[in-house]
């Protein structure tokens, strides 16, 4: 009974002239195979740890070898030149390979005693704001800490309350609670956005091929016997083929990508999952109604990369939404991947309940109705092309 | 070499762009909107006023000025209050706010006590850029805090004001974020992102270009016209690409570069010419991958998925000596790494010139790898379709 049913027998169909198609084997397999590892591995150290650091010490005093204790113990720090001239300094970052480069004035340790003020310059290489932020957070840190320390030495004697000396010089004492990669890991940050970004292109530029191709080398007819003249049966068969390519795609995510790059999953699997299907949906509907409005399967694929190639920068994800012109917010807006995400990271990082998501289910929703209406659009303008008069559908 | 053949050559490859209109789209309409559109995004360069709720349990003179103090920095919006943490968990779990300052009963009574006042400070992680904004604007006002503690302290032991300044911050840091003052993320992007868009497209144009030569048989026709000779075939076919990108490129550091207030420290004509040698070697490869096309859709597919790892393996986001040895050394093979490379120390940093002659040579190195490798496959090709031609003739006489 199954195999006669159309909606089965496209289905089938489908799966087989996927499978035999070099795109969809390019687009399912090998991209996503060699992409997700190629990007993987690029992070695969996840934190930068002892980035390299220049110090010129022009004091050479007994504080300030402490301070460079204090910055060797520094586990993102690590020095690996010392310089002996202000000259050096200019061009240390391009010369010596340095990401920073610390410079202790003359008469540090003195200065100190005398209590006048004395300042430690530092000079961050800031062309990359990664280096930039890891240093200016490592140099407060050390510096703060000596700081702090001499301030100690200096209050005790003159009558303080122990109890009191912390209170003193450090008043406000933050307790931070990071959530959602409290690791502060780039693969586990990066890795999860890149992928499912990629996931979005591969789903909607294999689906905006789906009905144009069947035209374009002469199938269509066929398809069309085999849905018996049925259009709903061709929608449905082909996206039910469609999305067990998808989904094993997920699986290749995350059931290999993940695991091999130890990225953690904190929600529930049956979520994401629902997450998964609704978002995979739209984009294979959203392809099947750009693949019937635009014949040429070619312009098809161009109008495809061009409107998903700008996702990952669009979605906030690295670069916030709302630090954008406004123009550039409603493009964010319409992108399925902008709402996918943020629903995403709820789910998988932060394991909020399913009912915090529902802001980005009804915009999914909302470009499910999207893609229903592209087909329907497609429907009508190609309605020469799709529905057959029983002559030409013989023939 | 035949320059009025490589002429009439470029005319054919023009005139081909323009009746594609998939090409066409790709050449002309693609790195202009790109250009607005992701040149846009990034035009405040930084991001301002991230959402922070709050959770005030001590609801004092104190804590409101701390807060206050928190909101009056330029990265942090104090948007959301609640009465609770658990409901600012919830606020935060939504993604209304990117972080939660909380602040304990008693803050007040033990800051005047000068005892340590313990405050909370929840991060939502999942995106860096926000977090560590936020971390960063909360330790300032909390080292502010620290700073008047200490100073009170000393003005209390009989020490005049200013002296008390002195003694209460013994070493102060100057943190100077060279080549790029704010440390902000349009000047980190921006330069490398125009270049990732211009060779992008060029990648997807030209591969488009020459897998529809491969598939209508084009390419063998090409090579007869440019009487089988390797430069008048390559100069003829690729000369229009590098016209139509030296334009781009000069539309990139004229206009682009001034507009989003990007600095060209160096000297121009260095930068066009090294830029040139960039853009040819592009070429070159873009060619010798592109001859394995013979569809024009594969060619766009495949094309379109380099983009994120050809500009990530670069190590314009982490540092290159950070990734596996593999990945460093195809890294290295890749044009567009030198010249990052090369664009950063030149236009941004403004080094002298010695300090870029390795970009510059590495950049040589690949014009001349790529070159070869055209070559040799223009000879494979040629040998391929004078046997496909070979077989038939052999054929008929049979």
């Amino acid at each position: 009974m199954l195999r006669n049913w159309p909606v089965y027998r496209v289905f089938r169909r489908e799966l087989l002239r996927l499978s035999q198609e070099k795109s969809v084997r390019n687009l399912f397999i090998i991209i996503p195979i060699v992409v997700f590892f190629v990007l993987g591995s690029i992070y695969y150290k996840g934190a930068l740890r002892e980035v390299p650091i220049a110090v010129y010490d022009n004091d050479n005093s007994t504080l300030s070898r402490t301070y460079i204790r204090f910055l060797e113990s520094s586990p993102h720090l690590q020095i690996t030149h010392y310089l002996s001239s202000t000259d050096a300094l200019e061009n240390a970052f391009v010369e010596k390979g340095v990401q920073g480069v610390f410079y202790i004035p003359q008469d540090f340790h003195k200065n100190i005693l005398k209590s006048v003020p004395t300042q430690i310059r530092i000079y961050t290489n800031s062309t990359n704001i990664v280096f930039g932020n890891l240093l200016y957070k490592s140099a407060l840190e050390v510096t703060q800490t000596l700081s702090g320390a001499i301030v100690a030495k200096r209050i005790a004697p003159l009558g303080i309350d122990p109890n009191k000396i912390m209170g003193t010089i450090l008043p406000i004492d933050i307790n931070t609670r990071v959530l959602g990669n409290p690791q502060y890991n780039y693969v586990y940050y990066l890795l999860p956005g890149l992928t499912t970004v990629l996931l979005q292109m591969i789903i909607f530029l294999a689906s905006a091929r789906a009905f144009n191709r069947e035209w374009k080398k002469n199938t269509y007819t066929e398809l069309y016997s085999i849905s018996k003249g049925n259009i709903g049966s061709m929608i449905l068969g082909k996206y039910f083929a469609f999305m067990i390519y998808a989904l094993s795609l997920c699986g290749l995510i995350f059931a290999m990508v993940f695991p091999i790059f130890g990225i953690p999953i904190y929600g529930s699997f049956l979520n994401i999952f629902t997450l998964l299907l609704l978002f995979l949906t739209v984009n294979i509907l959203m392809g099947f109604g750009l693949s019937l409005i635009v014949k040429d399967e070619i312009i098809a694929l161009d109008a495809a990369i061009f409107y998903n190639s700008p996702a990952f920068v669009f979605s906030g994800f690295t670069f916030p939404i709302w630090a954008m012109p406004w123009p550039n917010t409603i493009y964010a807006q319409i992108i399925p991947y902008t709402h996918f995400l943020t629903a995403f990271l709820k789910l998988y990082q932060i394991d909020t309940p399913l009912n915090f998501i529902w802001p980005e289910v009804w915009k999914l929703l909302l470009f499910l109705l999207i893609g229903l209406c592209m087909i329907a659009i497609g429907l009508f303008i190609n309605r020469k092309k799709i529905f057959l008069t029983p002559k030409t559908a013989t023939l | 070499m035949n320059l009025g053949l490589i002429w009439k050559l470029i005319k054919k490859e023009a005139e081909l762009v323009l009746n594609d209109h998939s090409i066409l789209l790709v050449l002309l309409a693609a790195p202009i909107l790109y250009f607005v559109l992701m040149g846009s995004t990034y035009i405040k360069k930084d991001e301002e006023k991230v959402s922070v709720g709050v959770v005030d349990l001590d609801l004092t003179k104190s804590s409101k000025s701390f807060l206050n103090k928190i909101n009056a920095t330029q990265k942090v919006d104090i948007t959301h209050s609640y009465t609770s943490l658990s409901e600012a968990e919830d606020g935060m779990s939504k993604f209304e706010i990117q972080g939660i300052v909380s602040i304990p009963k008693n803050f007040e009574k033990k800051l005047k006590k000068n005892e340590s006042s313990p405050i909370g400070l929840i991060l939502n992680n999942t995106k860096f850029l926000s977090s560590n904004d936020i971390n960063k604007a909360v330790n300032l006002v909390a080292l502010e805090y620290a700073f008047e503690s200490r100073k009170k302290f000393f003005e209390s032991k009989g020490l005049n004001p200013s002296f008390a300044e002195l003694k209460a911050n013994p070493i102060t840091t100057q943190i100077n974020a060279v080549y790029n003052s704010t440390n902000n993320y349009g000047d980190f992007l921006l330069p490398a992102l125009l270049i990732l868009i211009l060779h992008q497209t060029l990648l997807i144009g030209l591969s488009e270009g020459i897998a529809s030569d491969r598939k209508k048989g084009v390419m063998q026709i090409s090579f007869k016209e440019s009487n089988d000779n390797f430069l008048n075939y390559i100069i003829g076919k690729l000369g229009f690409y590098l016209l139509l990108y030296s334009a781009y490129m000069l539309f990139t550091f004229a206009v682009a570069f001034p507009y989003f207030n990007l600095p060209i420290k160096g000297n121009f004509f260095a930068l066009i010419g090294v830029s040139l040698v960039f853009f040819t070697a592009t070429i070159l490869y873009g060619w010798f991958i592109s001859s394995f096309f013979k569809s024009q859709a594969i060619a766009m597919e495949i094309m379109a998925f380099t983009s994120y790892p050809v500009f990530l393996i670069t190590g314009i986001t982490w540092s290159l000596d950070q990734m596996p040895l593999l990945l460093q050394f195809v890294s290295k093979l890749i044009p567009l790494q030198p010249f990052f490379v090369f664009i950063k120390k030149h236009a941004i940093m403004g080094v002298d010139h010695l300090l870029y002659t390795n970009e510059i040579v590495h950049l040589l190195l690949l014009l001349l790898i790529g070159y070869v490798a055209a070559f040799l496959r223009f000879r494979h090709l040629q040998k391929k379709m004078v046997i496909k031609k070979m077989v038939p003739d052999r054929a008929q006489q049979v």
